[in-house]
């Protein structure tokens, strides 16, 4: 609504002010204006350089497990046996191309959560389980290594022996190169708004293992129960 | 007059809407399912499903068309059938509650009721397999719950409330084929 | 308080009578008009609006005439045996598409009373083979007549009356319903 006609406007009161800040004015006028950048470039490349300049940041030192060593978070208790190079892995639910082969891990997991937790990709195992030199892959293949199930679902406190699988190209591992696994640990979160219940999201590096790869060629070992057992 | 008046109609929307708060359900109750409760052989019938539990069985292995698995298992066998339509009737809710701990039905079985296809009025049976920890099995109560949906929110859900450390436990238990009930 | 005060309070809302008529009118109608319009967009993607045959009789639904339909209690054959408390029911549907092809699902089959129950085409589950001219839907068919003839897995205590019901993909929210003479 506007003021009615013939009450005093606030004219005095502001007038004091601007006579009174008028020396800000004058001061700002005399900072030249063209340096601000020049300073402003100079203290990031001091302040970078005081944390280290753009050098790649030393990875935070995680815990070093070796093959077969359990690595327990509040959602799962995982343990990588053994590495695997295989000429072809179906069972798993992974296709191959010419050049190409599988990289299968043999894990076993226990859900320590109180629901049951999926395997499909972006759950539990899937963002548990990383490649140190390709974190962002997840597992393109995850079948039980006793009956091939796929994407089987981990029951609370039931042990399951796990095959997760990677197509990599033929020439990137060989027989004996060291594989560097991620543990990641992740956050339960309870959905708000339109998501309900509960979930494990946000895998954070907790811990890192190398295991000796083995190649076992075109063999079937990967999926039966006991390799070598018969020999 | 008027100032105590005002003050004690303002106590009283304060504690009218403290009350309010105090009674309104989280999302959790608002959207909970429609628990129907039945005993072992009745028939519980729920929104767009009907479902007999005939028999639980506790084994240490189970088997089905040449797959078999250590467990320990927990194997109900029962009949269902849609009710209203046998579109999207399919007993994809299966689960069993025991000390705080949900395990969700197995789908290592090749053969099992678990998200099998309903039909309306003429029941189907078979089993629905639970692969558990020793622990479970000794337990003395667990609730399983049937229903159409994966998710179970706002819908019905047939409800048995059970002793498994009073069932016998055999060494291997052969899940039922699924088929016609009758 | 004061009277003063009271007919200054009657004062307020009769000098904004209009303003509060229009609030009472208009806050109604817009919750009236959003829950329409919500309701409006998702009927219009389901079969809601039965454009209905006359027992035994037929109706014109896009472009074509389709009907008159009629169910029959059939012996399945050796392949299957109808389980105890139900039977094995055919619905044929003749259809004229006129001068267009038309697209339908293979249809569905109604109570019209009670519960209204619905049963999907059974043909593949009790392995009924229908005669080669006899097709499950409109799928690749001309202009020429023909007729759909769909088996359905029903209990005994279904005994009508009954529909046949076709959804049109295009048609929707409109379907057509055939009754079935009893």
């Amino acid at each position: 609504m506007l003021a009615p006609v013939g009450e005093p406007q606030p004219t005095e009161p502001q007038a004091v002010p601007k006579r009174r800040f008028r020396w800000v004015r004058a001061a700002a006028d005399r900072v030249p204006t063209k340096w601000v950048a020049g300073i402003g470039t100079g203290v990031f490349l001091a302040v970078t350089a005081a944390f280290g300049g753009l050098e790649t940041v030393e990875a935070v030192s995680l815990p070093e497990l070796t093959a077969g060593e359990e690595h327990r978070n509040d959602q799962l208790a995982v343990t990588v046996k053994r590495a695997v190079l295989i000429d072809e892995l179906p069972e798993a639910g992974v296709t191959v191309e010419p050049g190409e082969r599988v990289l299968a891990l043999i894990v076993d997991a226990e859900n320590l959560w109180d629901e049951p937790l999926p395997t499909t990709p972006g759950y539990s195992l899937s963002s548990t389980v990383a490649l140190a030199d390709d974190p962002e892959a997840e597992p393109e293949g995850i079948s039980r290594y006793d009956d091939t199930t796929e994407n089987p679902w981990l029951q609370p406190g039931v042990l399951a022996t796990i095959v997760l699988a990677w197509v990599v190209p033929a020439d990137r591992h060989a027989a004996g190169d060291e594989l560097r696994v991620v543990l990641n640990d992740e956050t339960l979160f309870t959905g708000t708004a339109v998501i309900s219940g509960q979930y494990w999201d946000n895998p954070v590096p907790a811990a890192i293992m190398a295991l000796d790869i083995e190649d076992v060629g075109a063999g079937r070992d990967v999926a039966e129960p006991d390799p070598g057992a018969g020999e | 007059m008027r100032r105590w008046a005002a003050a004690l109609g303002g106590t009283a929307l304060v504690v009218a809407a403290w009350g309010t708060a105090l009674v309104t359900p989280d999302d959790a109750e608002a959207e909970r399912p429609f628990s129907v409760p039945v005993e072992i052989g009745d028939r519980g019938e729920g929104r767009n499903l009907a479902v007999t539990v005939t028999g639980i069985r506790a084994a240490d292995a189970a088997t089905i068309d040449g797959w078999d698995a250590e467990g320990p298992w927990l194997i109900v066998d029962l009949e269902a059938a849609a009710v209203q339509s046998d579109l999207r009737a399919t007993l994809s809710h299966a689960t069993l509650s025991v000390d705080g701990r949900t395990y969700r039905a197995s789908e290592r079985p090749p053969d099992s009721m678990f998200r099998s296809e309903l039909a309306v009025g003429v029941p189907r049976s078979g089993s629905i397999a639970f692969e558990l920890p020793e622990e479970a099995l000794g337990d003395d109560v667990a609730v399983l719950s049937l229903g159409l949906e994966a998710d179970p929110r706002l819908d019905s859900l047939i409800e048995v409330h059970f002793e498994p450390s009073t069932l016998d436990r055999i060494e291997e238990a052969e899940l039922m084929s699924s088929g016609w009930a009758r | 308080m004061t009277v003063d005060a009271l007919t200054n309070r009657r004062g307020w809302w009769r000098r904004n009578a209009l303003p509060l008529v229009g609030v009472a009118v208009l806050l109604p109608a817009t919750f009236g008009v959003i829950a329409w319009n919500e309701w409006n967009e998702y009927f219009s993607g389901q079969a809601t609006q039965p454009v209905v045959a006359p027992p035994g009789g037929s109706v014109e639904f896009e472009g074509a005439v389709w009907g008159p339909a009629e169910i029959e209690v059939v012996d399945p054959g050796a392949e299957f045996e109808a389980p105890a408390g139900s039977q094995v029911v055919t619905a044929a549907v003749p259809v004229d598409p006129g001068a267009h092809a038309v697209t339908c699902h293979t249809p569905t089959l109604r109570e019209t009373t009670g519960a209204q129950r619905e049963w999907s085409d059974a043909t593949f589950d009790i392995g009924w083979s229908p005669a080669p001219d006899e097709l499950g839907s409109c799928a690749l068919t001309g202009t020429d007549p023909f007729t759909i003839t769909v088996a359905f897995l029903v209990p005994l205590d279904a005994t009508g009356p009954f529909a046949v019901e076709l959804i049109s993909p295009n048609a929707l929210p409109r379907f057509a319903r055939l009754l079935v003479e009893p």
